[in-house]
Formats: structure tokens, sequence, C-alpha cells
């Protein structure tokens, strides 16, 4: 039995460093076809040696190792929100269900957050605002999904681009807490770790969480074990919601978050970040926490990219492709037919 | 030229899925009826996916017409002229049977001249199909009738019949057989694959696989089927009805029935006939117009927790999907009904000793052996899986036990011991009501038998009182009792 | 631009993407990457608006075709297609940012596309969008080809058993899906025109194409009436938000994204979808 766990974990881990290294691979290649496109264009004669030199020292080094510099307590803090929302999408993938929404629960709470400080909130307040505006968020499909069968998968992106213009509408593009809130420091990633550890223990060791594990396999498997899907559902989605909420809440705290949650999100960033750390680790909640530490540091260290020759997005990019081969290599295999053939 | 249409040799062990023993080796004549004997569904499922190329990464030789053949999907196989009838339904519910029919190469482009080329074919073998009704309102016999035209259409040499008898009640089978004899008329061949020895019976000429094993009785323990009085009424069931949105003909249609204390129960269909939703409605997962009563107790408001309760408990199939939960352990999953019990949580965390505990007493007072203390249920083989899902449904000792085809895939040993499993809870007076769509399965091990057809149940029988045939024509809806005329008389 | 003017180009790029979303249905795939297809086909449209229309057209269908291609052979290989549908829509919009930042911002003329008919000034996309309608209507639902595809979308391992390249269908399902998205992108480009920029991608058009795809039942003419009632929302709640009111822009913007969300509870299981495209939606 267990050599059968080591032996999942192991495969687990290879293929998610596997994805990884990939992703950075094409990725390199990519930095290297823009490198060249610039040296041409400046009217240099470089050729493809100069550009790959360029493509390491100005885009894949600082992509890789830029995010060391600030320190580990930075590269920790960074890590909170990215953890937090790969926990939500996590979370509600145990049940079986999608939560795509991320970026607009994360934007929720970035934005309570805010309210609350320019209210003059105590932090703590300003983290359950958080929470509960991130729940309302996931609520709003998880209802609509339990009552009417709407498909979660659609509602939750939708609920993006409602967020993200009422968020916009909400706080007119004024930073009126920006600042306002306590440097928390060493608790941020201790939010974190605690709530991944109150995940992964929620879904082995209670009652609600056997609860998601069952409606994971199906719903008639939930209903013929005598427990209410509908309920199930629109619980895992708030709580998927507070979860991303309260990460929107504690980028905002550490400063990740420097502006009003604006429409850039709806299709990169945050939302994007949490959900590739989730398939990366497979859903499971304790392995979002090194998948989330790796994805931030990638996006920190995007930061540090030689900005006049790379696009601010290259990041972005690569992060997108690490997700696009997650969501190939570790369904691998799994999916049904295709094409038809049995092993 | 060898003069044998197909060739098979399969060497090695590990081609063959589960079999320990030898080899295969197949040759089939041209213009015969060869039957192919096999153990199980199992395996008769992998000889037809290796022979209608879905299998990737078989050793062996295979040879048709005396010629090597590589054939890496079903298309290789069309164009090689090897069609099949699978034992798997392959109709879409949605389209008519004259758009599956069109599909084949050699049918004409326009749809007038594709009917009357489909309608000309029917004619020919001499079968009654309705071209355009969706294949969703088709029979099941109706459906087997429709693919084999459209198999046929494909202008094939060879045609492989994957178990037809699952498909097809006895009659139906019989009717078959001049068709077939028909086109192997034409120097073509039938390949009957099958696990009854009945249905291998009526080839011209068989290849027996089932090796040392064996088909008979002798090697099997005896059933436990002692003779005791039936008690009373436990469940009642008086006009079902479930409709489902989307389909014209409702899944159940106004279902009576009744199952005693001490019996066996048995509700027999074809697939399609509604038995899945039988269970379902009766253990209160899905909702059905219709009353229901419990030892003369009214049920019908209940919900599947309310009726567990009162001790109606549901067994699904291993082919059903949702008896054991792949991602809970299975102490989890045998203290599945009871998890909000005060016994296994305290304030909203399970007791996992508990759990660890009830479920091995509870496995070992029903005799089954529990593998690995704390392994997810996913690791189990297809028999293990349903042992502890019965083991888990009995445990309670319910006042009834529906199983809902519980021995589907199972090989004949393993579908003899749920047989006695089941038994036991009927020896212990208790009711047992087996959903099945095994003829053989309802006729030995139940005291009554209820056939459904469509969502309806057309007759009532004991199995010492009728015959499989008399039970086959009431399974395709050819009789009806409580009518004089039969209402689909072909000949 | 005029609000009617609006509401045909909003109409047309919604009906395109439906379409091709409904052709990729049709055959078992599900299409969650509309928006990064739409995006990607309006990127390449969009820098080759000097060209003739018809080379902008095809341009944008061909980058379209190879975004879906990407994501198509990844789903058929077994990929989860809601994840990997997000990531190419993460994908693209990144992609496309790179792309416009270094040709130095995108700037592309909307006379390319315009036409004169009776009078009246029509961009090519509204009589495009109406042909590839009848067009796709014919082929799926009345030729042989269309109805090997209508198998592999209801139910695929029997389609593949009789013979059908279910692999194959599937794949160029994908690329005529990406083909019409990559023109609706283009049109959803030129219609977002007064406030337009690159970091917006196409609003959310992709998305809003498939909720409409979803209110349509999977049905070409069904399509079509639901695309224009999200084309009248989009096009005017644009209206509204450009008008400089005392209302915040974003309250205005966020309402076709609210009707798509009532509508899809509205319709809920019964959206009439192939089976195997539900069996993906809920990746049964």
């Amino acid at each position: 039995m267990r050599k059968n766990k080591v032996r999942s974990f192991l495969g687990a881990l290879l293929r998610a460093v596997f994805c990884l290294a990939l992703a950075l691979l094409i990725g390199l290649i990519g930095l290297t076809a823009i490198a060249f496109y610039q040296l041409q264009s400046g009217g240099n004669s470089a050729g493809l040696a100069d550009a790959v030199n360029l493509a390491m020292e100005g885009g894949f080094l600082p992509l890789c190792l830029g995010g060391f510099e600030a320190g580990w307590s930075a590269e920790l803090t960074a890590a909170a929100p990215v953890i937090l929302t790969a926990l939500a999408a996590a979370l509600a993938w145990q049940a079986g269900l999608y939560n795509l929404g991320l970026a607009g629960q994360y934007a929720l709470g970035a934005a309570a957050a805010i309210e609350g400080a320019a209210w003059g909130l105590p932090w703590f307040a300003c983290l359950l605002l958080a929470a509960a505006a991130g729940a309302a968020g996931g609520v709003i499909p998880g209802l609509l999904k339990a009552r009417f069968q709407a498909h979660e998968a659609l509602t939750t992106v939708l609920m993006n681009w409602i967020c993200l213009y009422g968020v916009q509408a909400l706080l007119q593009g004024l930073n009126r807490g920006m600042g306002l809130l306590p440097d928390l420091g060493i608790l941020i990633p201790v939010i974190a770790a605690g709530a991944a550890l109150l995940c992964w223990g929620l879904l082995r060791y209670t009652v609600p969480g056997f609860e998601i594990r069952v409606l994971g396999d199906s719903e008639t498997m939930a209903r013929y074990a005598g427990m209410r899907p509908g309920k199930i559902m629109v619980f895992v989605m708030a709580l998927s919601g507070v979860l991303a909420g309260i990460g929107g809440a504690l980028a905002f705290i550490s400063g990740e978050l420097r502006a009003v949650p604006n429409l850039n999100l709806a299709l990169t960033g945050p939302g994007l970040h949490g959900l590739a750390a989730a398939v990366l680790a497979g859903g499971n909640p304790l392995g979002a926490v090194p998948t989330g530490l790796v994805i931030s540091h990638l996006a920190r260290g995007a930061a540090q990219m030689n900005a006049a020759v790379f696009p601010q997005e290259c990041g972005e990019w690569i992060l997108a492709l690490t997700l696009l081969l997650g969501s190939l290599l570790l369904f691998w295999g799994k999916g049904k037919r295709e094409g038809g053939m049995k092993k | 030229m060898s003069g044998y249409a197909l060739e098979l040799d399969l060497g090695s062990a590990a081609a063959w899925m589960g079999r320990a023993e030898g080899g295969v080796s197949l040759r089939v004549k041209r213009g015969e009826i060869h039957a192919v004997l096999t153990n199980s569904a199992d395996e008769t499922a992998a000889l037809t996916e290796i022979l209608t190329g879905q299998r990737r990464h078989v050793q062996g030789e295979f040879r048709v017409d005396g010629n090597e053949a590589k054939i890496r999907s079903p298309r290789d196989a069309l164009m090689l002229g090897i069609g099949a009838v699978y034992r798997q339904d392959g109709l879409a519910d949605a389209l008519t049977l004259l758009d599956h029919y069109r599909l084949a190469p050699g049918v004409p482009r326009g749809k007038k001249q594709a009917r009357a080329t489909a309608e000309a074919a029917a004619e020919k073998y001499g079968l009654k199909v309705e071209w355009t009704i969706p294949a969703a309102e088709l029979s099941a016999v109706e459906r087997f009738r429709g693919e084999l035209l459209c198999a046929l259409a494909e202008d094939i040499d060879i045609l492989i019949l994957e178990e037809p008898a699952d498909r097809l009640p006895p009659l139906e089978m019989e009717k078959l057989l001049p068709l077939l004899r028909r086109f192997t008329e034409e120097n073509k061949t039938v390949l009957l694959i099958t696990r009854r020895m009945e249905t291998a019976k009526t080839a011209s000429a068989c290849t027996d696989l089932t090796g040392s094993r064996g088909t008979d009785e002798g090697a099997l323990p005896p059933l436990e089927k002692r003779k005791i009085a039936a008690g009373s009424v436990a469940l009642e069931a008086r006009h079902l009805t479930l409709e489902k949105w989307g389909r014209e003909e409702p899944i159940l249609r106004a279902v009576s029935l009744e199952a005693r204390a001490g019996e066996v129960t048995a509700v027999l269909g074809l697939p399609g006939s509604g038995l899945e939703a039988l269970a379902a409605v009766l253990a209160g997962l899905e909702k059905a117009s219709g009353r229901l009563r419990l030892n003369g107790k009214e049920i019908t408001t209940m919900t599947a927790k309310e009726r567990l309760r009162a001790g109606i408990a549901l067994a699904p199939g291993p082919d059903m999907g949702y008896g054991l939960a792949g991602k809970a352990t299975l102490p989890e999953n045998m203290a599945l009904h009871h998890y909000r019990s005060a016994a296994f949580q305290e304030s909203g965390f399970l007791k996992k000793g508990e759990m660890r505990a009830y479920a091995d007493q509870a496995l070992e007072r029903q005799g089954t052996d529990p593998k690995g203390d704390a392994s997810a249920a996913g690791n189990s083989t297809r028999a293990e899986k349903q042992r502890f899902v019965l083991a888990r449904e009995t445990e309670e000792n319910p006042e009834v036990l529906i199983a809902l085809k519980p021995t589907e895939g199972l090989n004949r040993a393993e579908a003899r011991d749920i047989h006695n499993r089941l038994l036991t809870v009927r020896n212990n007076r208790r009711s047992v009501l087996l959903l099945t769509e095994d003829l053989r399965e309802a006729m030995t091990v139940g005291d009554r038998i209820l056939v459904l057809c469509q969502g309806a149940v057309t007759g009532e029988f004991e199995p010492s009182w009728t015959t499989e045939r008399e039970l086959g024509l009431y399974m395709a809806g050819d009789r009806q009792q409580g009518r004089e005329e039969p209402f689909d008389e072909e000949e | 631009m005029t609000l009617i003017s609006s509401v045909l180009l909003h109409f047309a790029a919604l009906l395109l993407g439906a379409l091709g979303a409904m052709t990729a249905g049709w055959s078992g795939a599900l299409c969650f990457a509309l928006e990064g297809i739409m995006l990607s086909g309006g990127l390449a449209g969009a820098m080759t608006s000097h060209l003739p229309w018809a080379l902008s057209l095809l341009t944008a269908g061909a980058a379209g075709t190879v975004c879906a291609l990407m994501l198509g052979l990844a789903v058929c290989r077994g990929a989860n297609p809601l994840f990997g549908g997000v990531a190419m829509n993460g994908f693209m919009a990144a992609l496309s940012m790179i792309i416009a930042r270094l040709a130095g911002g995108i700037s592309y003329s909307r006379k390319t596309y315009q036409l004169l008919i009776g009078g009246e000034n029509v961009t090519v996309f509204l009589p495009a969008a109406l042909l590839l309608l009848l067009a796709m209507w014919l082929l799926i639902f009345h030729t042989r080809w269309g109805l090997r595809l209508r198998l592999c979308g209801r139910n695929g391992e029997a389609a593949w058993k009789a013979g059908v390249r279910l692999g194959g269908m599937r794949i160029l399902a994908w690329a005529v899906c990406g083909f019409l998205g990559g023109i609706g992108g283009l049109a959803a480009m030129i219609s977002l025109g007064g406030g337009w920029r690159m970091e917006w991608g196409v609003g959310g058009m992709g998305y809003a194409a498939l909720a409409a795809l979803l209110l349509g039942h999977w049905r070409p003419f069904r399509v079509m009436l639901s695309a224009a009632l999200f084309a009248l929302a989009a096009a005017g709640a644009e209206a509204a938000a450009a008008a400089g009111l005392a209302v915040p822009e974003g309250v205005f913007r966020l309402l076709p994204f609210l009707l798509a969300l009532i509508v899809l509870a509205l319709v809920g299981k019964k959206d009439g979808a192939p089976e195997e495209t539900a069996k993906a939606e809920r990746l049964e």
C-alpha cells in the first residue's frame, strides 16, 4: 500500500517537473525568437548566437532566478495569494466542479479589502470582508449549478467579467485604501500554509470533506450515499470563493497588487496562476503549496526581465503555456478513448 | 491459399487478457457459422476487440484469407471485409436507423434511394425495421436488427457477432439463425463470440477457449436455493411512471410490482428496458409518479436516506458506477450510509479508526476478504467491488435488497458466489429484488420473474412454469399478459 | 459608428464565433477556447487590414485555425478541454499583447471591410456570417459528411466502430471552428472600435458567443436568434458606456455578461448539446 502511494506521488512529481521544464524550454525558444526579432529590427546584423545570449541573459535567467533577489521572505509573501487561489481551484476540483472564476473572486476580495481599509477597518476585519466578498462570487455560480444545473465552468468565467467590471465601477480607479493596512510580514505566508493544511485536513478527516470527495466521484454517487449534492456544491463553491477572495486581499495587503484590479486579469493574471498551480498539483491541496511557490517565483522573475527587449507579458505567456501543457500531460491517458485506441 | 477465411494465433499469455494458461488458436473456414466459446463477458469483449482492431500491441498472428493482416482500427477491419455487431449498443439515440444506414459506403447518396435500398435489404433478410424514427424509441430487438442491417450494408465477408444473446431473447436468436445461414450461403462467414453454451451450439463449427475450467455446473459450488415458504409482501409499487426531458417515451410506464419476504423477485429486461431507472426510483434516487409501500407503510414521499433507514437497500452492479466511491477509502465506503451517525463522526470529524473496525467486522461477517486496510476503493477488481457493495448493503439486514445487474461482466464462479450471497439474504426471510438482463440468472436465482419491456411490465412468471423461449417473447414485447392477441406478430 | 451598424457587427462576430463552436460541438468536441481563437483571428486580421478584405479575412481565419488546432490536437490526446481552453485563452491574450508591443502597436482601418449595399454602409462581416450560417446548416444537417460528424458528436464510440475516422473528424471540426472563430474575432475587434484597447482582447465576446450557442440549443437558426439578442445587449451596453453618463461605464459593460449568466441559468442542463459534447462539458 505504502509503495503504491510513494509511486503515485513520484509519478505526480515527475509529471509536474516535466511539465514545467517543457514549458520553460518552449518559453526559451520563444524568448530567443523575440530577441532575434528585436536585434534584427534594431538594425544590428546580429546572429542567432547573440539572440540566444540575449534571451538567456535578459529573459530566461531573470525569469528563473530573478525571484530570488528579494530574498526568501518576499518570495513566501508573494506566493501566498497564488497558493490561496490554487487551493480555491483544487478544492472545487475535488468536488468535481470547475471554478474558473478565480480572477473575479480574487478581484472581489481585493476590492473588499481596499474598501475596508478606506473605511479604517483593522486588517483582520478587512480579511473577513474579503472572504465574504469572495464567497459571494463563488456562491452565485454554485447556486445556479445546484438550482438550475447551469454549467459552472461557463458561469464562473462569466462571473469574472461581471466582477471585474463591477469592481472597476465600484472603485472608479481610486486607490483609496492603498498603503493604509499594516504590513503583516510573516503572517501572510503562514495564513496561506495554514489554509493549505486546513483544506487537506478538511478533505481527509472531516464529514464535509468526505461529502466533497464522494460528490467528486459523481453526483449519482453522492445521492446514493444520501447526501444532498446541491448543498455540497454551494458549500464548496463558497469555500472556494473565500479562499480566492482572501488571496486577493493578501495580495493587496502584501503590496503585490499595486493597482485596483482591472480587466487585464480576466484572461491572464492571478486566476491563471492559481489554476496552473492547482493543475500542476493534480488538485491536491498540499501539493498546491510547492507549485504555488514555483508559479509565483516565475511570475516575479518575469518582472526582472529586460523590459526594453521583452514585452512584459512574456512571463504570463510562459505561465499560460505551463497550464496548457499541464492540462495535457496530467490528463494524458486519463481521458476517455479519443480516436479510439485502448492500450 | 490456406482455405481459411480467418486465422488468429495469440501466443503469449499476456496477449489475452486475464488468461493464465495457453494461447488462442482460431481457424475459421469460409462459409461457416463459427462459434468461439469463452469463459466470461470480459474475454468475449477482449477477443472481439482484437479481431476488430480495437486493441493495439497485440502479440500474435492474424491472417485474413491467408494474407497477413494488420488491423489497427474498426475502419481497417471494415476495409478487409470484417464487420461486427457488438454487445454494446452502437446507435446514437437521436439519429434514425436510416441515418446510420446511410453511413455505409455502398448506400446511394439520396435519402429516398437510400431508404429504398435499406428496405430492400430488410426484405431480403426478412427483418422488419422502423427506419425513420429516432433510435431512442426503438426496442432493443429492433436496435439489434438495425445494427445488423447496417453492418451487412458495409459489404462484408466476415460478420462478427459479439454475444448476441445478451441483446436478443431466445426466439429472436432462433430467428437469427436462418438469416445467418442465408448470409453464409453467399460464401461468407459468421463468427459468433459468446460465453454461452447454448449460443455456441447453434453454430456449425466451434472453437472452445474455456480450457480446463469448463462450463459445466460440476466445477461450481452448488446454488444454495433452499425451499422456503414465501412471506408477506415486503415492497409494493403501484404505477411508477418516470418521464425524462427530451424523450417522447417515458422511461418507466405504470410499473407495478410486489416483492415478498423470503423470495427472490427477478425483474428481467433487455438492455434499455429501464432496469436502471426502476432501481433508482425504488431507492429514491429519482422522483417518479406512483406509489410505494414497504410492509404496508407508505414510503412514496421518502428521500433516499429515509428509505434506506426504512429498510430498502440498493446494491448497484459493477458497471453501474455508483457502488463505491473511488476517491474514498474502503472503510469509508463501507460506512457510506452511516457516515453522519455518532458512531463514525464526532463534531464533524470522521472517526477513521471506528470506520476501519466496522468495515473489517462487516466484511468478515459477510465472508469477504478485505484486501489492504485503507486502500482506495478504486484499486479492487470488479468481483471484489461487487462483494464489498453487497457486504455493505446486507450488513444492516434490510427488508428489501435491490440488486441491480449484480453479475454483469463477472465469470461463472464469481457470479455463482454473488448468487449465493443473494440467496443467503432470501433464506434469512428477507426480500430480494434482482434486476437483471440475464435470462439464465433470472431463471436459476429467481422465485418469481417479472418481465420488463420498454419501461412496462409485460408479464409475471414462475420459473418452473415457464421456458426461456416464452420469457423471451415477453422481453421483446411480442407478447403481453392481459392481451389475447399478440400485438406485433411477424410471421 | 451608429448604433445599428454596431449591433450588426456584434451580431456577425457573435454568430461567427458561435457557429464555429457549434461545428466543433457537433463533432463532440467542447471548444472552451473560443475567446483565444477569436483573439488570435482578430489580431491577425487587424495586422493585415491594409490588404484587400478577402485576404484579411482569410488571414484571420487561418490564425484562428492554427490556434484551434493546437488545442484540438491536445484535447484529442486526452487533455482536459476546460483547463486547456482557459489556458489557451490566457496564452493567446499574452501572445497577442507581445506581438502588438513588438509591432509597436496595432492600427487598422475599418474602411477595408466596408461595402456599399443599397446605399447603406455595411461591413463584409454581416453577409459573410449569414452565408456561412447557411453553409454550415447545409453542411452539418443535410450532407453525409454532416451525418458522420453528428454521429461523432452523438456517440463517438459507435461512430468509430462504424468505421468513421473519429479523430480526423474532430480535428477537422476544430479547424473549421478555428476558421469561423477567427473571422468572428476580426469582426469582434472591429466592433469594439471606439474604446478598444489591446489589453481587452475581444472583451469576453468568445464566452458570450458560447452562451448564445447554449441558448440557441446548438441549432444554427436558433443560434442566430440568440446571437442577435446578445448583440443587441452588447451594442446597447457599449453605446451607453460611451455616452458619458453619470453612472460608471463598468456598470453598463457588465450587463451583457449578466444577461448571459441569467440565460445560462434558464437554459440549465437542457441546452440540447450533442451527447458527447455534454459529456465533455460535465467531464463525465
